[in-house]
């Protein structure tokens, strides 16, 4: 009697266990984050499971491959400086599309770092595109910048305080806006009183010595840029 | 004496030239020492030099390994998705097998039942018939029971207006765009051996307009993909930048297509094109359709030339003909005076 009890024990027991994984799942939630480009993608899917997330920069496209149980939603977490859609200074939509038809989504978040969507999906689909405006593109090894060399000498006379700041900022401008140093599109900030940061000037010593290179000098500029110190 | 005044004229000699000569090797030595010294700064720098150069090379060589691994790694992702899109496209060729053939059996019977009623001019009329994205929504949302719920999603967006998202600029100043399928070839995903021509067009209205971006909305077209003909219902572009020089001269367009015979298979275009100028300074121009990004859902894979145009619209068309007028007759009147 004992051992029948146990064997009718081990049976419901085993039951339940097959009952339990085939509920899991058909309910299967999965929630991560995969590192893209060194940028974190955090992700939240309901019926389905991720199975990579990578960035396409040829397409500007971030590319969701996925395994679905039935109809469900990913959420999905994604840094701007990873892919961003604008229009101008403004956000605008992503286009989306789930096994290559075209998908509405909802936008929950939208900060300055990120833009969370939830993607709705079918029972079967395996790919997500989300096409963007703005992709990270880390195979641009070298944005095209060409200064002359001898704004090296102005540099290095403002470095030494031969030349006074307005000086050099007014020489930066003049070749900013005549086309003579080239600079990777930058958005302007609000004018300020700021006085120019020692390391700029620092920067500039060293770019005149061969010691920084060109893009390190234009960060820089860029900085001035963004904070409203110098105004293009 | 005299030998005597000769020793000591040797050894006076001698010894002021010593003295001369410990002097020029004291000056010398002391050359010597300031230009040691002055080596030795620009040494120091040199050797700065040399190892922050040592540095960046090492730098560089580290960050040119790493886009290796990233390259290798997005090929291999590449490969992956590409394996993906070859199973469900094999889902999709049955359906399109039968689809190709049902159509063309339309085809011949109407041609067959038309074939008297029917000019040849007519005929060619019709094949150059586009119809009108807004026809298409009309006869979508009609059988609205029979579509998914992502094309019922984004039907009720367009209805709602946000279909196209927000309008940045308030201009009404509309343009319209054409874009025609000179030379564009269609390979089966699952057979990229095998191509199929594109024909046809598809126009758009601007949406928004700055000074860099361009939103367009699909109005109309009609494309034939390997003898299916396809009508638009709805669709939207918008321009981006292709390389780091910021300058708009992409345009990624995203249709939704629907077989114009049976009705039947809806699918989705996507289409990655580039030009040599910024899309918005185009007034006609050659521009390339990239593969594999540009596709038809798990179709097709679209890769060839076609011609973008920029076409004057019609308000203007009539603005600049009232002026006209408006000019003729002052000048009429000025003529009485």
């Amino acid at each position: 009697m004992i051992k029948h009890n146990n064997f009718l024990l081990m049976f419901i027991i085993v039951f339940s266990l097959i009952i339990i994984h085939s509920t899991i799942q058909y309910s299967i939630a999965d929630t991560g984050t995969i590192a893209v480009n060194s940028n974190a993608v955090n992700y939240n899917i309901n019926n389905g499971n991720i199975e990579s997330i990578f960035l396409d920069p040829d397409l500007f496209e971030l590319i969701i491959t996925m395994n679905t149980q039935s109809d469900g939603s990913v959420e999905i977490t994604i840094p701007r400086e990873l892919l961003d859609a604008k229009f101008e200074l403004s956000d605008d939509m992503f286009f989306v599309l789930v096994d290559g038809f075209e998908t509405d989504y909802v936008e929950s978040v939208s900060n300055s770092n990120y833009r969370t969507l939830m993607i709705p999906f079918f029972n079967g689909d395996s790919v997500v595109e989300i096409i963007g405006t703005h992709a990270l593109n880390l195979f641009i090894l070298n944005p095209e910048i060409k200064i002359p060399d001898w704004i090296k000498n102005n540099a290095s006379w403002w470095s030494t305080d031969l030349i006074e700041d307005t000086d050099f900022v007014s020489g930066i401008q003049y070749l900013i806006k005549e086309g003579i140093m080239t600079i990777p599109q930058t958005q302007s900030g609000q004018s300020t009183h700021q006085d120019i940061p020692s390391w700029i000037k620092n920067n500039a010593g060293w770019w005149a010595d061969g010691l920084i290179e060109d893009t390190d000098f234009v960060s820089g500029i860029q900085y001035l840029i963004t904070n409203g110190i110098i105004h293009v | 004496m005299k030998t005597n005044f000769i020793l000591v004229s040797i050894l006076m000699t001698i010894l002021i030239g010593g003295a001369f000569g410990l002097l020029l090797v004291d000056y010398a030595f002391a050359q010597n020492l300031y230009v040691s010294t002055n080596d030795s700064e620009a040494y120091k720098k040199q050797k700065e030099l040399e190892s922050k150069q040592a540095e960046r090379q090492q730098k560089a060589e580290e960050k040119q390994k790493e886009l290796e691994s990233k390259q290798a790694e997005l090929e291999t992702h590449r490969e992956n998705l590409e394996a993906k899109q070859l199973k469900k496209s094999k889902e999709y060729e049955k359906k399109l097998k039968e689809i190709k053939e049902k159509s063309q059996n339309k085809i011949g019977k109407d041609i067959f039942d038309d074939n008297k009623k029917l000019s040849p001019q007519s005929k060619k009329l019709e094949e150059n018939l586009i119809k009108k994205s807004e026809e298409i929504q009309k006869k979508l949302a009609a059988k609205s029971d029979k579509l998914d719920l992502r094309t019922k999603n984004i039907l009720d967006k367009i209805n709602d207006g946000q279909y196209m998202g927000e309008k940045i600029n308030s201009s009404t100043n509309t343009e319209k765009y054409e874009l025609s399928f000179d030379l564009v070839d269609a390979s089966p995903i699952n057979d990229k051996l095998k191509t199929s021509s594109v024909t046809g067009k598809m126009s758009f209205n601007t949406y928004d307009k700055s000074k860099s971006d361009l939103k367009l909305e699909l109005d109309e077209c009609k494309i034939i993909v390997d003898e299916i003909v396809y009508n638009c219902g709805f669709g939207k572009a918008r321009t981006m930048s292709s390389g780091p020089s910021g300058a708009k001269d992409s345009l990624v367009i995203v249709a939704f297509l629907e077989d114009d015979v049976l009705e039947e298979v809806h699918a989705t275009l996507k289409i990655f094109l580039n030009a040599d100028i910024p899309i918005n300074k185009i007034e006609q121009s050659k521009v390339s359709i990239l593969g594999p990004q540009s596709k038809v859902s798990n179709l097709w894979v679209l890769n060839g030339t076609a011609t973008l145009s920029k076409i004057v619209s019609t308000s203007e068309q009539i603005l600049t003909g009232t002026n006209s007028t408006i000019a003729h007759k002052n000048e009429t009147s000025t003529g009485d005076k």
